[in-house]
């Protein structure tokens, strides 16, 4: 299965919502990493370690953000994993995607 | 007919608070010169919580007057100065670092005379520096002095925060990563809402630089002070979320302090973006995991540990928006 590190992949210092905000913002780690997931029916685990830490507008923006691009909830329950040592990132980043 | 009362409350507090303002100010007399210089005091106290809030706040706005009346030489008196705490001294520094960003002709200077710990506290955070008097800049070596640090932006913190809490630092918080995420919050905060309009006096020049941060380890606490100097959260909040705070004011808060903490408890918003509005609540994780969070904007104060959330309004305003976490530290230096 395909692992998406966002330490390394992306960023160890994940930033806002929008690049407006500054660097490494959600919109663009959905753009550039989360959205091209669902070109293809693969299985993919999100790994949150390794970063500084999340503000709640990047991975509101990067996950909830996803059903506003129009990817169905079962689509994105059903490709993506999650994996991190904080169990509250992983509950904080379910209830964004159940609440979009 | 209560909130006829409420608002008669209010506003005769907002009297009583000018009244205090200019009994302080009476006090000290007329403006004292040294040379071409005006002498402004810091009180014994820097701290923007307590008793020394009001002195500390005036200070700060007899400077600002002081420049608006054309002055343009200032001598900072930290002589009386005893004690800073972060939360204060921040404010300081951001307003006078915003006065030279506006005015490059200002020229502030600091009188000699303070004593030890509060000149090596100076010279860490870069007051003396930022007066250009390096001669006074003796390498700070007190433990509770040496781990002040500063940094300010504009957009998220992101790689800055860096420079304020060390690698040593996050191996010795666990939740360290709740700071920052509070972090990318309030600057966040800055950036969008804090600044929808000038406020009144000098301009901040919230382009060059919107946000400033301390961080302080002191009695094996980390505290990380995030401060803007926008029009303040119970000014932005009816601006950006006016349902929200329609919301809690039929839930009878009224006061500064009554709007940040419901705020803090994030009632949903019924606008178009309610997936918005998250900062606040995502502010308080630290506090959730044995650390604290203090808010201050404009009379309002907020205190939270655990589930625990303390609401007091001060007369004299802040003017703007500091944000206080602490955690305490693990693990050896």
């Amino acid at each position: 299965m395909k692992t998406i590190s966002i330490a390394k992949d992306f960023s160890v210092y994940p930033g806002g919502r929008t690049p407006e905000d500054g660097p490494h913002s959600g919109r663009e780690f959905r753009e550039q990493l989360l959205i091209p997931i669902f070109d293809g029916n693969e299985r993919v685990v999100i790994n949150f370690d390794g970063v500084r830490g999340y503000g709640s507008s990047f991975l509101e923006e990067a996950f909830g953000g996803l059903v506003r691009c129009g990817i169905a909830k079962e689509k994105i329950w059903g490709q993506l994993d999650f994996c991190s040592s904080k169990d509250s990132i992983i509950s904080e980043v379910k209830r964004y995607i159940n609440e979009a | 007919m209560i909130n006829r009362i409420r608002t008669r409350h209010r506003y005769r507090s907002m009297f009583y608070a000018a009244q205090a303002e200019k009994k302080i100010l009476a006090l000290w007399g007329g403006p004292k010169r040294q040379g071409n210089f005006l002498l402004i005091a810091f009180p014994k106290e820097i701290s923007i919580s307590g008793r020394f809030r009001g002195e500390t706040l005036t200070v700060i706005e007899r400077i600002k007057e002081c420049i608006l009346s054309g002055e343009r030489k200032i001598l900072l008196d930290f002589s009386m100065t005893k004690k800073i705490i972060a939360s204060a001294m921040i404010a300081i520094y951001a307003e006078l670092n915003n006065i030279k960003n506006v005015y490059p002709d200002v020229c502030f200077r600091c009188r000699k005379k303070t004593c030890n710990k509060i000149r090596q506290v100076l010279t860490q955070i870069g007051i003396y520096k930022m007066c250009g008097q390096k001669c006074f800049t003796k390498k700070p070596t007190r433990s509770d002095v040496v781990h002040w640090r500063v940094c300010m932006g504009v957009g998220v913190i992101c790689e800055q925060i860096d420079k304020v809490i060390s690698e040593n630092e996050i191996s010795r918080v666990s939740q360290v990563g709740d700071i920052y995420g509070g972090c990318i919050e309030a600057t966040k905060n800055a950036l969008r809402h804090a600044y929808p309009e000038q406020r009144m006096g000098i301009p901040v020049a919230h382009d060059v630089s919107g946000w400033w941060c301390f961080s302080q380890v002191k009695d094996n606490n980390l505290t990380v002070v995030v401060c803007d100097l926008g029009v303040s959260i119970p000014r932005t909040l009816p601006l950006n979320f006016p349902d929200v705070l329609a919301k809690l004011k039929s839930l009878g808060a009224n006061t500064d302090a009554d709007i940040i903490a419901g705020a803090l408890k994030r009632p949903r918003s019924s606008s178009g973006e309610s997936y918005r509005g998250n900062g606040l609540p995502k502010m308080m994780e630290v506090a959730s995991v044995g650390g604290s969070l203090i808010i201050y904007s404009r009379r309002g104060t907020v205190n939270v540990f655990g589930s625990d959330i303390r609401a007091e309004n001060y007369r004299n305003p802040l003017r703007g928006t500091i944000i206080s976490w602490s955690l305490p530290l693990g693990g050896k230096e």
